[in-house]
């Protein structure tokens, strides 16, 4: 058996998934191997440093903790489809409303003023 | 992943309480999120993901034989929409199965590479950057805590095809991150 191939045992040692009889196989190869050994060290931190990169979405779980009801409370699984693209869908509705609406109020405001009565000259006119 | 609960759950749905789906929906739904997100790096589409999985899964569920095997099933239900997602999503949309080491990496750029001063965030940058194949044996060995067996039932390889990118995945990221162990040691 070559280092590769004890590598790979090393790599399923790391897996708590090596059998006992080859396990014991390894440790003597592994007493033997300095490359070996320096490759189950850096395995062994390698799998502690990924432990650490950790579970990335506890902190933002309630953000969105969604709930799937069938049945009585039927809200039917969310349709497939980008999400984001439902998003800039009605963040660009927002914006046309939002331009109609004070589009609409500025065309009030130059109609009121058109419909206003003239002031009389005798007011405007100095005296 | 043989749960018995499951298979109550399913047999419930089956006699026509589907609320049950809800108690599968709570029961899976945050574990398969974890790993939809750790594949995909992108919020959102992991939530769609998984969504979509659900839904599929629900429709489909007349055809699970065996029960006790929904965890399984699911996530592969959801596995496929991960590579859907990413097919659809990568330049040239494809999805390499060659084994030679310089095909465990994607892309990456060395600008964002120099920007990355911590461990932590070297591990995740170089783990977010092998190849989805190996990430995912990874992701659900380091992070699921399967077993060679029930990865295998999830991707429909063999469990010395895990195996091998299993080691593969590792080898590729202590060579990346060997030089980074040694300088935490020296400081």
């Amino acid at each position: 058996m070559n280092c590769v191939e004890y590598q790979q045992m090393i790599s399923r040692l790391v897996d708590l998934e090596l059998k006992a009889a080859a396990s014991t196989e390894l440790f003597e190869h592994l007493g033997k191997c300095a490359e070996c050994r320096e490759f189950l060290d850096t395995m062994m931190k390698l799998t502690a440093e990924l432990d650490k990169v950790g579970m990335p979405l506890e902190h933002s779980e309630s953000i969105s903790d969604k709930r799937f009801y069938v049945g009585d409370r039927m809200s039917a699984p969310r349709m497939a489809g980008p999400r984001s693209f439902r998003s800039r869908i009605s963040t660009f509705a927002l914006l046309i409303m939002l331009t109609l609406f004070i589009g609409l109020l500025f065309s009030v405001n130059i109609s009121a003023q058109r419909t206003q009565e003239p002031i009389p000259q005798e007011l405007v006119q100095p005296r | 992943m043989h749960s018995p609960e499951d298979s109550e759950l399913l047999s419930q749905i089956r006699s026509g309480n589907e609320r049950a789906f809800t108690d599968l929906y709570n029961k899976h739904r945050r574990r398969l999120l974890a790993y939809c997100f750790r594949l995909l790096q992108d919020r959102v589409a992991a939530e769609d993901v998984v969504q979509v999985a659900f839904q599929k899964a629900y429709e489909s569920l007349s055809s699970l034989n065996k029960p006790e095997l929904f965890f399984y099933w699911l996530y592969s239900i959801a596995r496929n929409e991960v590579y859907s997602v990413v097919r659809r999503t990568r330049k040239n949309g494809t999805i390499s199965s060659i084994d030679d080491e310089k095909d465990i990496w994607d892309e990456e750029t060395p600008h964002e590479l120099v920007l990355k001063n911590e461990l932590a965030e070297l591990v995740q940058y170089h783990l977010n950057h092998l190849k989805l194949e190996y990430r995912e044996v990874l992701i659900l060995r380091q992070y699921d805590k399967l077993s060679y067996a029930e990865i295998a039932a999830i991707t429909g390889d063999t469990i010395s095809s895990v195996e091998s990118r299993l080691f593969k995945a590792r080898k590729a990221l202590a060579k990346k991150l060997a030089p980074y162990f040694n300088e935490e040691e020296k400081s």
